[in-house]
């Protein structure tokens, strides 16, 4: 059975980059291009892995839609990645406590993307 | 009237009288009751238009007739005025432009020089014969000038000066936008506090709508904290003392908006340019205020991608922030290009370690 994972970038390449990579493994992919639309995608496609950008226009960012998807019982199981351009400490600080199960700083690697991905699918898959 | 003149009518700057020939106001946009009070159905109450008017229908004056008459405010504002035709029928059109308007944003130079005339010519020359009496004889001078005093001038000048300092770097900086994450409400809770002082003084109370939402935007901490702070002060400035203001915070789609309501109140021409352009500036010494009003918060909203204006609604003085909600819709074109490089170089790698099997995906 293949995993689903949800995209949740307004950057159409980025979003592009993503998708190729995880093409090269058995997922189910669904994209979504902002806040508003990556919380009703979640809603409705249920992924296990939703990798989230941060900064995005529109009434709610990455860190917003986390708190949320973390605060309803129906969906706090999808683990949340949260992709972002800043990668200070109080940035990764604001991610934890948005509630987001990893952080990955553009510009990032597909092998990390991967690997990060495939980590948080087995994890599931074992709990 | 027709409803596209009336449509037409309602959108123009200029004001705009629809009068019958003995001078019974028909329609008067928005733009003609700020400059000159009208009712419908009666003569317009401005005894020079009244007299205009009611010449040019009985075919005393030939038109198009040109005068000027006066705003009703205290310090009015000079309006000119030309009775025409109108497009249709008999009726005649006054149609009303604000001269005092006009020309105080053509002399922005003008009025930052009348500024520094009126507010700070004479307290520099104090302050500069007190400090060579202060050389020439110490002593005696801080006994006859009064250390107290000299020091409320001198503070007086650097707040001043300060103003000043601001507003150049607010229209000259170019890097004055950030990206730091900040959240309207506790930006706003900030700015009610740091004008609790203004507040308490004129008796003002601020009513809170929607305080509290969870609506961030991007940019600057420290210059829309500064910019909300005078966006507000404005709007506490122009209530009159013992008003009520209902400030709202709203997400509307994109967009975030702070709307301070002034119900009740009658905004002038001058006071409206008073709190738009930089220090206030009038024709008179006296009439200079040190606050920068809301020019340095429309410059920076704007920098940020949004909008400061004063709406006017039938019963109130609307103050109007909106800005972008969320990041900015570009990412840095710098990010793009290193991330494009980075999968180049490791998508290679990742070609390699993976088996040729796709995955299933959906769009």
């Amino acid at each position: 059975m293949s995993h689903r994972i949800l995209i949740v970038e307004d950057q159409a390449d980025i979003r592009k980059l993503i998708r190729m990579t995880l093409e090269f493994g058995d997922f189910e992919i669904q994209e979504a291009v902002d806040g508003e639309s990556g919380l009703a995608a979640a809603a409705n496609f249920k992924p296990t892995v939703m990798l989230l950008d941060v900064m995005m226009p529109g009434q709610l960012d990455g860190y917003q839609v986390c708190q949320r998807i973390k605060q309803d019982p129906d969906l706090r199981h999808i683990q949340v990645v949260l992709l972002t351009a800043r990668g200070q400490v109080s940035d990764i600080e604001a991610g934890q406590r948005a509630g987001a199960n990893a952080y990955l700083v553009k510009p990032f690697s597909p092998l990390e993307l991967i690997d990060r991905v495939e980590a948080l699918v087995a994890e599931h898959t074992a709990s | 009237m027709n409803d596209a003149f009336r449509m037409l009518f309602d959108e123009v700057k200029s004001g705009v009288v629809w009068a019958q020939r003995d001078g019974v106001v028909r329609y008067a946009n928005k733009a003609a009751v700020q400059l000159t009070p009208c009712l419908l159905g009666q003569p317009l109450l401005d005894p020079v238009a009244a007299r205009a008017l009611q010449d040019v229908g009985s075919n005393l004056l030939q038109m198009p007739y040109r005068f000027e008459m006066r705003s009703p405010e205290g310090l009015a504002d000079v309006v000119r005025a030309v009775v025409l035709p109108a497009p249709v029928g008999k009726d005649l059109m006054l149609v009303l432009e604000n001269a005092s308007e006009v020309t105080w944003y053509r002399q922005a130079l003008k009025n930052l020089v009348a500024y520094m005339e009126v507010e700070m010519v004479e307290p520099l020359g104090r302050l500069g014969d007190a400090v060579r009496a202060i050389k020439a004889d110490p002593k005696a001078a801080l006994e006859t000038a009064g250390v107290q005093t000299l020091a409320e001038q001198a503070q007086a000048l650097s707040k001043k000066m300060h103003a000043m300092e601001t507003l150049v770097q607010a229209f000259g900086s170019d890097d004055m936008v950030r990206d730091e994450r900040i959240l309207m409400a506790d930006l706003l809770q900030e700015t009610l506090g740091a004008c609790a002082p203004l507040l308490t003084q004129r008796h003002v109370t601020v009513k809170g709508n929607g305080l509290k939402q969870d609506l961030a935007v991007y940019g600057s901490a420290t210059w829309l904290r500064r910019a909300l702070m005078e966006f507000l002060a404005q709007a506490v400035l122009a209530a009159p003392r013992g008003a009520t203001i209902e400030l709202t915070l709203e997400g509307l789609g994109t967009r975030v908006r702070v709307r301070a309501v002034n119900k009740g109140i009658f905004l002038s021409g001058l006071d409206r340019r008073r709190a738009e352009t930089p220090f206030g500036a009038g024709d008179k010494a006296g009439q200079g205020t040190p606050r920068i009003g809301l020019a340095l918060a429309r410059a920076v909203v704007e920098r940020h991608g949004g909008v400061v204006r004063i709406d006017d609604t039938h019963d109130s003085v609307d103050f109007v922030l909106e800005m972008p909600a969320g990041a900015p819709a570009e990412q840095a074109p710098q990010l793009a290009v290193e991330q494009a490089q980075r999968y180049a170089l490791d998508m290679a790698r990742l070609l390699a370690r993976q088996s040729p099997q796709r995955g299933k995906n959906t769009a």
